[in-house]
Formats: C-alpha cells, structure tokens, sequence
C-alpha cells in the first residue's frame, strides 16, 4: 500500500492468507480497510497493473496504488 | 543504439538534487564533441497554500522497483523516438523543502529540435507513468497527499 493508503492503513504491508484472486484479496482488504472504498486507485501484481481479476499464486505481490504524483 | 542500451543507472535519488550536482553533470558533457544541444528540465518544490496553510516542503515516497522498471522504459521509449546522445534522469525520494529541486532531467543531442521534444516527452511520461507519490508538508506538522494534474488513469 502507498501514499494515502498507507496512512489510511497505518502499515505498508501485509501477508493476505488464502486467496485465490485480486478480486478475492481486494474483498479482504476493503473489510480490513473501509476507508479505502472512497479512495481512487490502481492495482498492480508484481510490478504489472492490472485491468481485470487476476489469479495469484503464492507469493505474488500486490500493490495498490493512488494516482501517482511525482515530479 | 546497443552501446546506450548497456548502462541502467538508477533514477531515485535521496533528498533534494543540488544546484552543485547539475552543474558537474552539465560540465561532465564538454569531453562528448558531438552534442550540440543540451534541455534540461528541473522540477522545484513549490509553496502552494492549502486551505490557507503554506507547503514547506513534499516528502516523495516510491515503489523503488516498479518506478527504477518505468523510468527505464521511458528512457528506452525516448531513445527509439528521438535521436539522442544520452539522457539522465534523477528524482528524489525523501523530504525536499520549497525552493529545492525534486527532478532533473537532462537530456543531449546533436540537434535542438530533438531534445526539446525529447524533454518534454520524458517529463509527460513520468508524471503520468512512475509510481511516485508526494505528501505536502505543512509548519504545523499536518500534511496533503498531493494530485498530479494531468494524465492521472
């Protein structure tokens, strides 16, 4: 989690347990952290951003993203 | 082309870019005779008033691995649209106060034409591509995530 979000969360990381999809560790995220429903951001699994659901193996990484605003 | 595609030298930088530093970048390229054209852009931290509070300064914060992957395909996008000499590009990561330099980039080629297109190119694609992102910071310790204009996605 970065920028905003991680101030919304107030960590960085964390290790999700059995889930088999974004779609799925994206739920669990929104339950842990609702103050992320009012928030814009992309998602992004191991580096790549991603459209659609994807399926995650173990120890992919995911990473939300705000708008970026660098410069 | 091959001999530019050699080098990967890392973008993100900690804290602000100094005066000095740009200058010994710029001197470093007097020993390469077939530049004719230099831009350089440099991005400085400004003191915009939020709800009547002064920006003093903006911590940057990244995803260093992702953002070193972007700034590199920016660079490799600029060398195959533009014919250029070579490129730099630095940007900062930690607090850099109002009045200092987040960003630098700097940017050579034979021809005036080409680099300042190139420059403008390069400094589009990382506001809009890098995963970087800037908290406002405020003399009474609060602080604004800060939005980028344009091209947000």
């Amino acid at each position: 989690m970065f920028g905003e979000l991680s101030d919304l969360a107030g960590s960085v990381e964390l290790t999700l347990e059995n889930v088999e999809s974004t779609f799925a560790a994206h739920e669990v995220l929104l339950m842990k952290f609702p103050s992320f429903k009012t928030k814009k951001y992309a998602i992004a699994v191991n580096k790549q951003l991603i459209r659609e659901t994807v399926i995650l193996a173990d120890g992919d990484i995911l990473a939300l993203l705000p708008p970026f605003s660098g410069g | 082309m091959e001999e530019k595609k050699k080098k990967i030298p890392k973008v993100i930088y900690v804290g602000p870019v100094s005066p000095h530093f740009i200058a010994e970048s710029i001197a470093k390229h007097s020993s390469k005779r077939n530049i004719g054209a230099h831009t350089i852009f440099l991005g400085q931290v400004r003191n915009d008033v939020i709800e009547g509070k002064e920006v003093t300064g903006i911590e940057y914060s990244t995803y260093e691995e992702m953002a070193e992957e972007k700034f590199y395909s920016i660079r490799e996008d600029a060398f195959s649209k533009y014919d250029l000499t070579c490129m730099h590009i630095y940007h900062s990561i930690g607090v850099v106060k109002t009045g200092e330099i987040s960003l630098f980039v700097f940017v050579s080629a034979k021809h005036r034409k080409q680099v300042f297109e190139a420059c403008s190119f390069i400094v589009e694609q990382i506001k809009s591509l890098v995963p970087v992102w800037g908290k406002e910071l405020f003399e009474d310790g609060t602080h604004n995530w800060k939005t980028n204009n344009a091209n947000l996605k």
